[in-house]
């Protein structure tokens, strides 16, 4: 009896912290509760009927033909974001490493049989990506005649983008353009009518529409937590040279210690749509920095904001954009090499006895670094604010400022209520919510390496979701995901793609408004029942000198 | 176990207050390891990388080394979730006491020296400002008391092992 006494005891005492267990269940489940009801109680607040964005539907297109056919593709352009691209399809030299974001992604089963460049290199690194199956074109019309393309991927300079779009449509080809969609208005219809009436499937390269950011930012616009939003504020702060389109001049331009001229390109072709000039590679390899090749500030970094944000408030073309801007940073650039001429990266530290490059010239871009725009949309009173600097780094977010609450969207999604919000003021008052701490809080993952990409203009991009989102955990492609949804669209034979050429035209539109408004001068208004553009104070109805020598 | 035996006879001597305090540290240490390793393991898609990444001070190469590979990622995410959620359980239970004493030592010193409140190192911003001490070091000494007094042989599972 003594005995099992002792033995008794001493489980007791064993076990004596076990039920501390149990009380930790018990809080956890509470505290768990709590959680979950707090939220719901926040998500219940809507006001708004639900469903109005038809762009939240995009969101999930699920395909329904089998993806048993390779479907062959084409790729005129390939240089910097060619490349991108064709790695996102799956393309690549076999020495290059596996390209990020694609790991347990689903093929998209393509064949790259032909391809267009104006300069070798990039001619060759197709072929080679392609395995050996792209036959190579001298020119985009021929590459159209001949090939046996299902499709095109356009990533060739802006100025290129709508002949080439309106090409491939005519010849029936399926378009996968990058932005900006055209370089001129007349352009925008032109491409809208064409590729219309052809019935391709276009979809404009915004791939940051599939980053998972915008399905919660959609949701809260939708149930209407902002209360009216009255103004947007969003920006492009970059403060590299390659942020600033100075990019590097290939070592294949040619024995850098002879004087300038067109080597392994086409200089004449580059032209033969815009101005007759002299050759200078700051103008080949720099397009983006001159208005005869790209389409500034608005075309490329603008066009990122105001495509999502048109995606996210489904608001189209704006009644009136008024900008400004001018090159206020990036005056002069000289291209430097070492002493035994070995090319510089435009962002590495200057050696000592570096001196300029004598292939290249002065750089002097036309196109501005310091560019502001204000976009009206009265219909629902709005005004939607966007500015860039080019020489500095700082982040300032997209920012939606409604009665009620605000959303930030600068690396995530975050939703303050308004200090001064009536809809919140209970909450506010008792401290359930605080104007300084978001209600609603979402995050990308991060991790999984996502960090190890150091260089600025890359993180600015991954921030964005310019390169890459989050799908079941996973680190994906937004280019991956942006082609995917073109392909599923063509193999469906569905036109409606995630950024189609409808969306595609309000891009197009909306970023030309603000450059022709700089150029200019002047505010510029759409009429949106006779769809074309008046300039405030001025008869005429012509685009901008600058740009005129287009088409 | 001859150990565990005069242990147990040591602590045995010691008042109750004494004994409620020592077991009480132990069970409350052991309530912050469960819930940080089971908000770890539930978190969709929580990674140390961020942290690890963020690392400062004279150690931060060997914690960025580690963010690099997404082999070690996986293996830390794993080791750290479930590391900390066992070592709560067991805190709690008085099992293995001195063992996981041990192991909780070894995270905390790691957690340490990630971010190391030391005179001249940036540290990442967090919820106070510390100088040499902060609350990593303050949790590795309550567990250093947890290694020289381990109270399971008291009240908690190792009691099981002391044979009389």
């Amino acid at each position: 009896m003594a005995g099992n006494g002792m033995k008794r005891r001493d489980f007791l005492k064993a076990a004596a912290t076990t039920p501390v267990l149990g009380a930790f269940g018990v809080a956890l489940y509470s505290k768990e509760s709590h959680d979950k009801a707090a939220r719901e109680e926040i998500l219940r607040i809507s006001k708004k009927v639900s469903g109005t964005n038809p762009n939240i539907l995009k969101r999930n297109y699920k395909r329904s033909a089998p993806a048993s056919d390779t479907i062959n593709i084409g790729i005129v352009g390939c240089g910097g974001r060619g490349k991108s691209l064709m790695r996102s399809c799956g393309f690549h030299p076999p020495e290059d490493p596996q390209p990020r974001g694609l790991e347990g992604q689903e093929s998209l089963n393509l064949k790259l049989t032909a391809v267009c460049d104006l300069f070798q290199p990039n001619i060759d690194w197709a072929v080679k990506a392609s395995g050996g199956t792209a036959k190579v074109y001298r020119t985009y019309q021929e590459l159209f005649d001949k090939s046996d393309i299902d499709a095109v991927v356009i990533a060739t300079s802006d100025h290129y983008h709508a002949p080439v779009a309106v090409a491939a449509a005519r010849a029936g080809k399926h378009i996968y353009v990058e932005k900006c969609m055209t370089k001129t208005i007349e352009e925008a219809f032109e491409v809208r009518e064409v590729v219309k009436k052809a019935g391709v499937v276009l979809q404009l390269g915004h791939q940051n529409r599939n980053s998972n950011r915008y399905d919660s930012a959609m949701e809260v616009i939708d149930k209407g937590m902002l209360g009216h939003v009255s103004l947007i504020q969003c920006y492009t702060n970059r403060n590299s040279r390659s942020g600033a389109w100075v990019y590097d001049i290939p070592k294949e331009h040619g024995p850098i210690s002879a004087s300038s001229g067109p080597r392994n390109l086409d200089w004449k072709q580059y032209l033969a749509n815009t101005v007759e000039r002299p050759y200078d590679p700051n103008r080949f390899f720099r397009w983006r920095c001159f208005w005869d090749y790209g389409t500034g500030l608005s075309g490329d970094l603008l066009t990122h904001e105001l495509d999502v944000i048109n995606m996210v408030m489904n608001l189209g073309i704006p009644a009136t954009a008024v900008a400004s801007g001018g090159v206020y940073h990036h005056k002069e650039y000289v291209t430097l090499m070492t002493a035994e001429g070995e090319p510089l990266d435009s962002d590495e530290p200057v050696p000592e006895g570096a001196i300029p490059r004598p292939d290249v010239p002065v750089l002097r871009r036309d196109v501005p670094d310091v560019f502001q725009v204000v976009y009206e949309w009265p219909d629902r009173d709005l005004a939607v604010v966007y500015n860039a600097s080019l020489s500095n780094n700082w982040r300032r977010g997209q920012i939606y400022m409604g009665s009620e609450a605000t959303m930030d969207l600068t690396s995530g999604v975050d939703v303050f209520a308004d200090a001064q919000s009536k809809r919140y003021a209970d909450w506010l008052k008792s401290g359930k919510i605080r104007p300084d701490e978001p209600m609603i809080s979402y995050r990308n993952v991060a991790g999984k390496g996502i960090e190890a990409i150091t260089a600025a203009t890359a993180q600015w991009t991954v921030a964005k979701g310019l390169l890459y989102t989050f799908r079941d955990g996973r680190m994906v492609s937004t280019s991956y995901l942006h082609l995917k949804n073109w392909i599923d669209h063509i193999r469906d034979n569905n036109t409606d793609t995630m950024c189609n050429i409808d969306d595609g035209f309000q891009e197009a539109i909306t970023a030309h408004m603000a450059t022709y408004s700089y150029l200019k001068g002047t505010r510029v208004r759409w009429d949106a029942e006779n769809e074309r553009i008046l300039f405030d104070g001025q008869e005429s109805e012509e685009a901008p000198k600058e740009l005129a020598a287009i088409g | 176990m001859n150990n565990d035996n005069a242990l147990s006879r040591i602590l045995g001597k010691f008042s109750g207050a004494q004994k409620f305090i020592l077991v009480s540290l132990r069970v409350i240490v052991g309530w912050h390891f469960l819930y940080e390793g089971y908000v770890k393991i539930v978190s969709e898609g929580w990674s140390s990388a961020g942290y690890l990444n963020a690392a400062p001070g004279p150690f931060a190469e060997i914690f960025h080394n580690m963010a690099e590979s997404p082999w070690m990622v996986s293996a830390v995410d794993i080791i750290m979730s479930w590391g900390l959620t066992l070592i709560g359980i067991a805190l709690i239970l008085g099992l293995f006491t001195r063992l996981v004493s041990v192991a909780a030592a070894f995270f905390l010193i790691m957690f340490y020296l990630s971010n190391p409140p030391w005179i001249g190192v940036q540290f990442m911003a967090g919820e106070g400002s510390y100088m040499i001490v902060n609350k990593n070091l303050v949790e590795l000494t309550a567990v250093m008391v947890l290694l020289v007094f381990p109270t399971g042989v008291i009240w908690g599972f190792d009691r099981i092992f002391v044979k009389e």
